[in-house]
């Protein structure tokens, strides 16, 4: 089952200089953290706090893309982790294309008038981060799988949060 | 009138903090300086050098989204600069219809390097004045600042 998680904050890792993007359920019991990098915490950042940036940052470039082209994104999931690092995917939604009057001309013959070109689910490998980014900026649902709420390293996380002092955090921590 | 060029540099430039890339006509006649930041110059980098990441990076996401929904970057074209920013276009193609999407020149070029389809400017975007500010950075420029991309 996938379950739907809220980007809650980012926040910097003083002893990395990552991003620590945080996730929650709705009910605020279950929490992932996700390290990524500079570019893509404040790319998601951008997408938390509104801000609209005058030129079309890489990640508006793609939703560009994705509305220009008329597909539609229906969620992003991650889907597994190995080791430290998780994996995400794009689920797109695409149409495929009706035959147009000039290929059906030059097959000779006319395509048989119920045939229905049925939507077709795609899935594209990304990293949570650049899923995330484009999800926030989609408005489409994240989704994480319960195999990999499991199996995250709390043992980890705890050492970590052991050593975090209250300055470590930044202005976004309310 | 577009003229092709191809990257040729990629250089830090301290006084900004920032990088420039360099667009150099096929006759070397032309060079284009372009601000980029530090990611993005990071992007080009990567595709400049064919460094393959085990994970997708930003501008490998958008390719094979295009891939998978099979779209092709046909070509990206810097139109012209506009209050001292370079603005460009991609141009796709997807299912028998021509797009064009307004981006930045840094992921233009990240994304033309990586589906390996020619970058264009428009002759307008060069025949600008160089700003003050980039003929000051000229004059400064030691041979040493300039990267291994620049022949």
């Amino acid at each position: 089952m996938n379950i739907p998680l809220k980007v809650d904050t980012v926040i910097a890792d003083p002893n990395t200089g990552a991003q620590i993007v945080i996730l929650k359920d709705e009910q605020n019991l279950e929490l992932l953290p996700i390290w990524v990098g500079m570019a893509e915490g404040n790319a998601i950042r951008f997408a938390l706090e509104g801000i609209i940036s005058p030129r079309p940052l890489t990640h508006d470039l793609l939703k560009d893309f994705l509305k220009h082209l008329k597909i539609p994104l229906e969620k992003v999931l991650i889907h597994s982790m190995s080791g430290t690092t998780y994996y995400a995917s794009l689920h797109l939604i695409q149409t495929p294309a009706s035959k147009t009057k000039t290929d059906k001309q030059s097959e000779g013959q006319e395509n048989p008038p119920d045939l229905q070109q049925e939507p077709e689910e795609l899935t594209v490998d990304a990293r949570p981060s650049d899923a995330i980014a484009l999800a926030l900026r989609m408005g489409v649902p994240i989704y994480v799988t319960e195999e990999v709420l499991r199996k995250k390293g709390s043992d980890n996380l705890d050492t970590w949060l052991e050593k975090l002092k209250p300055k470590d955090f930044g202005p976004y921590d309310a | 009138m577009l003229v092709q060029m191809k990257v040729r540099g990629l250089m830090f430039d301290p006084y900004n903090n920032a990088y420039i890339v360099i667009l150099r006509g096929e006759e070397n006649t032309d060079v284009l300086p372009i601000w980029v930041g530090r990611p993005e110059a990071n992007a080009i980098s990567l595709a400049l050098e064919g460094i393959f990441t085990p994970r997708p990076m930003s501008h490998d996401l958008i390719k094979s989204v295009l891939d998978t929904v099979d779209a092709k970057i046909i070509s990206v074209v810097v139109t012209e600069l506009k209050d001292n920013t370079y603005l460009s276009k991609t141009h796709l193609t997807y299912q028998d219809s021509e797009f064009t999407v307004d981006s930045r020149p840094s992921d233009a070029i990240a994304l033309a390097l990586r589906a390996d389809v020619p970058i264009f400017v428009a002759e307008e975007a060069i025949k600008k004045p160089s700003s003050e500010e980039l003929d000051r950075w000229l004059e400064n420029l030691r041979p040493e600042d300039f990267g291994k991309y620049d022949t």
